[in-house]
């Protein structure tokens, strides 16, 4: 399947990118990840996009891009890829699906994966007790105790919804305060199911075998290094994200973050014509309006590139042709 | 294309009683959104692989006594059975490879 544009990624970025380059005549094709929507679509309330005075669902909004950029004549496809090769014209894609995609330019918008602890005990009670995504999992918890690790937006976010459900709600944060907007912190704080514990990490998790279930944390604090245990239900890990960069390795280069570097003021990556737009490559802001912006950049980019490679195409065919 | 059974308590045990040796459960719930990214994966797995296995659903809301016996705290959570003894758990959402290999491991 070849396309003069390709976008990968449905999050605010892939969104917008297609908006703007569906409307540029690019008919841009979007293959949406494994996740269609994004890490907005785990998310409740948005307080924070511009436009809506009231608080809107994150799943909500992104499904209202999605018309938008349908509307406005972006094909969608749902598949995950997993193979690229950046180093020929045009360039290959494969899918999870097995096909096979090629185009002239690409905008890579492929988001960011939340991150691990990645302690032995995590892995073994992931699902069992250990989990990062509270809408997802809450439900588990009902009239529970959990633990929230962490201490940004995401998760005050968790540790809020958890305490719409759970009995009790236990932040765990390594250091004195919290990075989280301070709307957020004014809620968590006042919240009477709601207990922080500062300075403090997850030195393991503990549980029970048979049934295998989480039933206690141990904390190491961050300025002694004194350990102690509380009793705990689950354990909801919410410490970032890190970029979705893997399918790019050797091929893209990326700063010490992991994030795709792009030149400044600009979506461009170190390859002509492969543009990135998002928190895949924003190690800054990480904002559903920041990563809708640097999409919007990215069209605009990949159209400007577009022009000149058919303009180059055009010169090369008349010096030919007078040749 | 095959079916994708929806199973609750009425008929949980009639599924899993069923002869063939490999069964395919996918535990998810309506309010969660990786178990809707799931689904059309999961739908194309069953399609591909629905001679060598058979593949159901249960929702936790309708049915959460079948989810409580299987341990079940995170969704999606995809169980693969062999001779009614699970062999696989895929506790979220992955690319479809992971559950075609499941399966397949299975059979």
């Amino acid at each position: 399947m070849y396309r003069n544009l390709i976008i990968l990624g449905s999050g605010p970025a892939g969104w917008t990118a297609a908006i703007y380059a569906a409307r540029a005549g690019l008919a841009p094709l979007l293959l949406t990840g494994m996740e269609p929507g994004g890490q907005l679509t785990i998310t409740t309330d948005v307080e924070n996009y511009p436009g809506y005075a009231d608080p809107i669902q994150g799943p909500w909004l992104m499904e209202q891009m999605q018309e938008q950029a349908k509307r406005m004549g972006t094909e969608v496809v749902t598949d995950l890829v997993t193979r690229v090769a950046l180093s020929q014209r045009p360039f290959r894609l494969t899918g999870d699906s097995g096909r096979e995609y090629t185009a002239d330019a690409l905008i890579i918008a492929t988001g960011a994966k939340a991150k691990w602890l990645d302690l032995p005990s995590e892995a073994k009670f992931q699902g069992f007790g250990v989990s990062a995504c509270a809408t997802c999992d809450g439900f588990f918890y009902r009239n529970r105790t959990v633990v929230v690790v962490g201490g940004g937006n995401t998760a005050v976010e968790e540790a809020l919804f958890l305490a719409g459900i759970a009995d009790k709600v236990i932040l765990v944060h390594r250091r004195d305060r919290l990075r989280a907007e301070k709307v957020m912190q004014d809620r968590l704080l006042a919240h009477p199911k709601l207990e922080v514990i500062w300075n403090a990490e997850i030195a393991e998790i503990v549980g029970t075998e048979a049934p295998r279930g989480v039933t206690g944390v141990v904390l190491r604090d961050t300025r002694d290094g004194a350990v102690r245990k509380i009793a705990t239900d689950g354990v909801f890990i919410a410490i970032g994200h890190s970029p979705a960069t893997e399918v790019f390795a050797g091929q893209l280069p990326t700063n010490d973050g992991g994030y795709l570097d792009t030149a400044p003021n600009s979506t461009a990556t170190a390859v002509p014509g492969v543009f990135a737009a998002g928190d895949v490559a924003d190690d800054q802001f990480r904002q559903a309006v920041t990563a809708a912006g640097q999409g919007c950049m990215a069209a605009l980019e990949a159209d400007r590139y577009l022009v000149s490679l058919a303009l180059e195409a055009t010169a090369g065919n008349a010096q030919s042709a007078s040749a | 294309m095959a079916d994708v059974k929806s199973l609750d308590t009425s008929n949980f045990d009639a599924f899993m009683q069923r002869e063939e040796q490999v069964k395919v459960l996918r535990f998810w719930a309506t309010w969660c959104r990786p178990c809707i990214a799931l689904e059309p994966i999961y739908d194309e797995v069953a399609g591909e692989l629905g001679e060598r296995a058979s593949f159901a659903e249960v929702d936790i809301d309708k049915a959460p006594e079948i989810a409580g016996a299987f341990g079940i705290r995170s969704v999606p959570t995809v169980l693969v059975f062999k001779d009614g003894k699970p062999l696989d758990t895929i506790i979220g959402l992955h690319a479809k490879a992971r559950y075609v290999d499941a399966v397949n491991n299975a059979v």
